[in-house]
Order: C-alpha cells, then sequence, then structure tokens
C-alpha cells in the first residue's frame, strides 16, 4: 500500500491480514476482557456486566490500532492473539470457580 | 505497517473514515434531527390537540378507554410534556404487541368533530432510522454499532494524524481552492465538537452493548432473587384475568383519587407531577394502578419514580427500593447523555448545532478523499471504478440524503389524508426519493450531478414553509395565538437549510469557471506534512 510496493501482492496480503486481525482478533480480545473482567469483578450481577463492556470498547479500539501500526503482520496478530490467549486461559480457569461459588 | 505511527494512524483514518462513511452520514444527520423529534411530529401532524397534563385530561383519558376499550386487561394514560403536546390513551387485550393499541385523545375544549389526525410516523421515523437504518431486525442496530465503532477509530486515528489542525483552527480558507475549503471546514468542525464527537460514538456502543458485548452477561450466572415474576409469566395472568367476570375493575373515581393523591404528593415544592397512569390487571383481583413521574430533570438515565396502589381497595404497594452503584450511576450518565433528554431549548439547539458539525465533518471527509486522489488519476488519464464509485455514493448520500428528507416532508403535506397506510407512504416516498438520487448521481458528471441535486435539496428545503402555509396555514396561526414556536421554529430551520444549499449550489457553479484550463494544484509543504495520507494510495 505504500507507493513502491502498492501493487504487490505480499503487501495486499499484509494489509487483509491486519484487517482480520483488527476485527476479528479485537472483537475477540474485546469479548474475552469483558468475560474475564466480569468472572473478576466482585459486584451484583447487572453492575459486573456494566462494568465489564464498557471498557471493552477501548480495548478494542486499542487492538484496532496496534493492527496497523505494529511493524508487520505477524507482530500485529501476536500483540493480539498473545493477550487473548491468555484470557482464554482466564476464563477457562474463572468460570467453573465463579458458577461453583454461585451454587 | 507505515513507517511511523502517524502514518499508520493516517491510513487508518483515511479507511476507517470511508468505509462506513455513508452510513454514518445517514446516522450523524438523521440522530441530529431525532433532538427535535417531537416538535418534528407536531409539524407533522398539525391537526394534533394539545392538552394540559392535568386532572382534566386524566378523567377524559379514563373515560375515553372506558368507552373503547373496557374489557381491556391493561390501560395507560399519557401526559404530555411542554414538548410533546397531546395526551395519549393506550391498552392491550391478550398477549404482546398484536393486543397493543394507542391513540391520541382528542381536544377537550373543541366542540363538534375533532379533525382526522394525519398518519405519519413522525419524528420517530428519524429516531428509528437513527439506529436501525430502515433494515431488518436486528441487523440495522449491528450495521449502526459497526458505523459507531468506525467512527470511534476514525476520530481516534484522526487526532493523531491531524494534530495540526489545533493550530491551523483559525486559518480558514474559503473558495480558494477545492481541497483547501473541504480541509478547513473538515478541521474546524472536527475541533469545535470534538468531546461531542468521542461521546457520541462511544455512548451509541454502550447503549447497545448488551447487542455487541452480550458475553459478560452470558458467563455470569443468574442471580436467584425471590418473588420475582417473569414478564411472560405476568402477561400471562393479564389474560387469564381478562376472561373472568369484571368483578375486580377499579372504578374511574377511585383512579381519580388515586391521581390526586399521587400528584399532591409529588408536587409538594413545585416538582413535576404524573406524567403516566397504568393500570394492570384490571379485571382481577390482583389490579394496580401505578403512577409514574416526569423525570426530574438529572442527566442519567434514571427509571421514573413510582407509586403503586391496589387497584381494589387503593392501598399503597410498597415499592422495593432499587440498588444503585457507581457503575449504574456512570452506565446511566453516559446513555443520558447520548439521548439529551435533560436538554431544554438552549441545550438543544447546541446539540443539534454539534449534530450538524458532526455531519459536516463526515461528508466533508467523505469529499476530501475524492478531491485528494481526483487530479492524480485525471493527469493518469484513467479514473479507477473505486473512485468512480466513491464519488457517486458522496453525492447519492449527502445530497441525496436531503433530497429524501425533504421528499418525506413535502409527502406529508400533499398525500392524502385518507389514504390508507399512509405513513408507510411517506416512507416509501423518502427510500423512492433517495433511490432516484443514487441514479442520477451515476449518471450525469459529476460536477453537474453535484449542483443539480444541490438545487433540488434548496428547492425542496425552502419551499416547505410556502408548502406549510398553503396547506396547513390554519394551524399555523392558530399555534401563534397558542404561543407554540416549535412550529415556526421548524419553517424557520428547513428555510435556512434550502438557503445554504442555494449558497452551496452557487459556489460550485462559479468555481467551475474557475478552474477549467488551470493546472491541477500542487499540495504546498505544509499541506503535505499536514496530511500524511496524500501518499497512501
Amino acid at each position: 500500500m505504500v507507493k513502491k510496493s502498492g501493487s504487490s501482492l505480499q503487501a495486499r496480503l499484509g494489509v487483509v491480514s491486519r484487517c482480520v486481525a483488527a476485527i476479528g482478533g479485537g472483537y475477540a480480545l474485546a469479548a474475552l476482557s469483558s468475560v474475564v473482567l466480569a468472572l473478576t469483578l466482585a459486584l451484583p450481577r447487572e453492575e459486573a456486566v456494566m462494568a465489564a463492556s464498557m471498557p471493552a470498547f477501548l480495548i478494542f479500539a486499542a487492538a484496532v490500532a496496534w493492527a496497523f501500526c505494529a511493524r508487520t503482520a505477524w507482530l500485529a496478530w501476536a500483540g493480539i492473539g498473545g493477550p487473548a490467549l491468555v484470557l482464554a486461559l482466564a476464563v477457562w480457569w474463572l468460570k467453573p470457580v465463579v458458577t461453583a461459588v454461585a451454587v | 505497517m507505515k513507517k511511523t505511527f502517524r502514518q499508520s494512524m493516517a491510513w487508518l483514518h483515511t479507511w476507517t473514515g470511508l468505509l462506513l462513511g455513508w452510513v454514518l452520514f445517514a446516522i450523524m444527520v438523521t440522530g441530529t434531527a431525532t433532538y427535535f423529534r417531537h416538535e418534528i411530529t407536531r409539524w407533522m401532524q398539525p391537526e394534533m390537540p394539545t392538552h394540559a397534563p392535568d386532572r382534566a385530561t386524566v378523567n377524559a383519558g379514563l373515560t375515553r378507554l372506558q368507552e373503547i376499550a373496557s374489557k381491556a386487561g391493561r390501560w395507560g394514560v399519557e401526559l404530555p410534556d411542554a414538548r410533546s403536546g397531546a395526551a395519549s390513551i393506550w391498552w392491550q387485550e391478550g398477549l404482546g404487541r398484536q393486543g397493543f393499541k394507542r391513540e391520541v385523545l382528542p381536544a377537550l375544549d373543541q366542540a363538534g368533530p375533532t379533525p382526522q389526525v394525519r398518519d405519519t410516523r413522525g419524528g420517530e421515523f428519524f429516531y428509528r432510522f437513527h439506529f436501525q437504518l430502515q433494515l431488518p431486525h436486528p441487523w440495522g442496530r449491528y450495521l449502526a454499532g459497526a458505523a459507531a465503532m468506525f467512527m470511534f477509530m476514525a476520530l481516534i486515528s484522526g487526532i493523531v494524524t491531524h494534530r495540526q489542525f489545533f493550530k491551523d483552527f483559525f486559518a480558514f480558507r474559503p473558495g480558494k481552492n477545492n481541497p483547501r475549503t473541504a480541509l478547513d471546514l473538515h478541521n474546524v468542525t472536527a475541533v469545535l465538537a470534538l468531546p461531542f464527537y468521542l461521546l457520541i460514538s462511544y455512548s451509541a456502543l454502550v447503549i447497545f452493548m448488551h447487542m455487541y458485548l452480550p458475553w459478560a452477561e452470558k458467563v455470569l450466572p443468574e442471580e436467584k432473587e425471590a418473588g420475582s415474576r417473569p414478564k411472560a409469566a405476568q402477561m400471562a395472568g393479564d389474560k387469564a384475568s381478562s376472561e373472568q367476570s369484571a368483578s375486580g375493575v377499579p372504578d374511574l373515581a377511585m383512579i381519580l383519587r388515586l391521581y390526586d393523591k399521587a400528584q399532591s404528593q409529588w408536587t409538594t415544592g413545585a416538582g413535576p407531577g404524573v406524567r403516566r397512569l397504568e393500570i394492570s390487571s384490571r379485571n382481577s383481583p390482583e389490579a394496580t394502578v401505578a403512577f409514574s413521574r416526569f423525570d426530574e430533570g438529572g442527566v442519567g438515565m434514571q427509571r421514573a419514580a413510582k407509586l403503586e396502589f391496589n387497584g381494589i381497595t387503593g392501598e399503597a404497594v410498597e415499592q422495593k427500593a432499587e440498588r444503585k452503584g457507581i457503575v449504574t450511576a456512570i452506565h446511566s450518565v453516559i446513555y443520558g447523555l447520548h439521548l439529551a433528554r435533560f436538554a431544554g431549548t438552549g441545550l438543544r439547539w447546541g446539540f443539534f448545532f454539534m449534530g450538524m458539525m458532526g455531519s459536516v465533518l463526515v461528508a466533508t471527509g467523505l469529499v476530501l478523499w475524492t478531491l485528494k486522489r481526483r487530479n492524480r488519476h485525471l493527469s493518469a488519464g484513467r479514473v479507477p471504478f473505486g473512485h468512480w464509485l466513491v464519488e457517486r455514493l458522496n453525492i447519492a448520500t449527502i445530497t441525496g440524503l436531503f433530497i429524501a428528507i425533504g421528499t418525506l416532508f413535502w409527502a406529508n403535506r400533499l398525500l392524502p389524508l385518507s389514504l390508507a397506510g399512509r405513513g408507510d407512504w411517506e416512507v416509501d416516498c423518502f427510500l423512492y426519493a433517495w433511490g432516484f438520487a443514487l441514479l442520477h448521481a451515476c449518471v450525469r458528471p459529476v460536477g453537474k450531478a453535484w449542483r443539480e441535486q444541490l438545487i433540488l435539496v434548496a428547492f425542496l428545503f425552502s419551499g416547505l414553509p410556502l408548502l406549510d402555509a398553503f396547506t396547513v396555514g390554519t394551524y399555523l396561526r392558530s399555534s401563534v395565538r397558542a404561543g407554540q414556536w416549535a412550529h415556526e421554529a421548524f419553517d424557520v430551520a428547513v428555510l435556512v437549510l434550502g438557503l445554504v444549499a442555494w449558497t452551496a449550489a452557487v459556489r460550485l457553479a462559479g468555481r467551475k469557471v474557475k478552474q477549467s484550463g488551470k493546472s491541477p494544484t500542487r499540495p504546498t509543504a505544509s499541506q503535505a506534512q499536514d496530511e500524511p495520507a496524500s501518499e497512501v494510495a
């Protein structure tokens, strides 16, 4: 997309890959962050949901920005996929605990 | 991806701004109109009577309900505020939305038959379009959410890209050449109301976050609460009870007595009184009469204060105290700021102007995209399809939307009152007019298409006050006598919009002559520095 490499296939694929990382990866990261936050906040249910979801949009925005400013498309994916993986593990570990406490 | 952070943000600004820019423009314009949705409804229904929010109106509403819906399980009376003007009644027979009916109360002080109030969506059309875009549920809301997220991204990346804007704020260079004027307008509107844009896009996401991010809610276990009856069961109960004998119907005299009680409890200290009353499970021993109060003027969205009484004995039913934490408070303020229900006339106009500036911001951004690339394509001798498409969609969206809105208002005055499905016809006229604008934009040369559509917008909008005077002049005079200026304010506002369109059409015509034969202007050094996006294809 930069002048010199404007039409090269690799550059185009890089942009497509970043777009997927930004929209798909960014959304997944935001969703996971809201779930982890909701599971960890000691608030009444309705408030926990709100408190967890409101900042998630900012995380989404940050992920999108990262997807396009990272030096390479691989780095873009790593910067989003890494934290997402950590959060997914946290959900996997937290969910049974929280459900058990509630029951 | 680019060499610097700023360059990559410029790229992001360009493309997030463009891709859903047309949707965003339509959302911004209809949202801006929504600030005055009650006033627009009143203009579109000039026959609508006005009522005072008092006992006589409640009495008339209940009497009317008794006449037409004595069997219904639920009744409601809604009293008007200063903006909406008319009181309405509603009732529900059976389950779900099918059994739900609403009616505007006829005028109280008028002898003889009341004029038929024309069927129209009124200002509600703009309100609904603003977040549903006439698309089937839930896709309109998802598209609107995507547009809000794109806007939020475009704003953040725009701040990084256009830091220069804050310095260049006072440099308005009208009419010298196209990109400069558009850029300066983009600059001025961006800087003037930046916090408003950030707020409006973020709060849009927060309002529908249960749709956009339902995951936290899904994963948390339900809280067990004793005594709360699910809504469906409650409705089913209403249905069952409506089939019973009418032994337990609350009588009108008692409801009025309860109204007096609620009204006097709330109006001590000149506070706002009863806004709504609702009678549920009318034909059963569980009948209740509930009153809710007018908004008390806070910014946040709060549940209106409520008083509930047993419908048979008239005893007060205790209300559960609501838990309210800091998070709920923050959420309700973000939500409330978007809807701006708290805003009085002055502030409401302020929001309206910020909404207009936001529309100009989006429009100039879209136009800049084409202006920056145009000369390059012209000197290369070939205009790519993508560029052609963006140019046409810009015209069809920016002027086309106003043609559609203008047509909607004209249809409101010209369609016969007796037409079946009149409200839907108005919306169809809006959509056909928009489709026509798209077609017109595709077949005409760019410059001519802009000018012709601007002239049509100017004609439609500046002609509206005249049309209004000819078609509903009598109502106009009576509303002036009653000191209600919303109708006149509407006429003046559309006239001003029409004149703006005239001016734009005239300026565009003048520019065309001046520019022909000139070599394409090269971006100056400062502009190139200002706009790293210009090196992006």
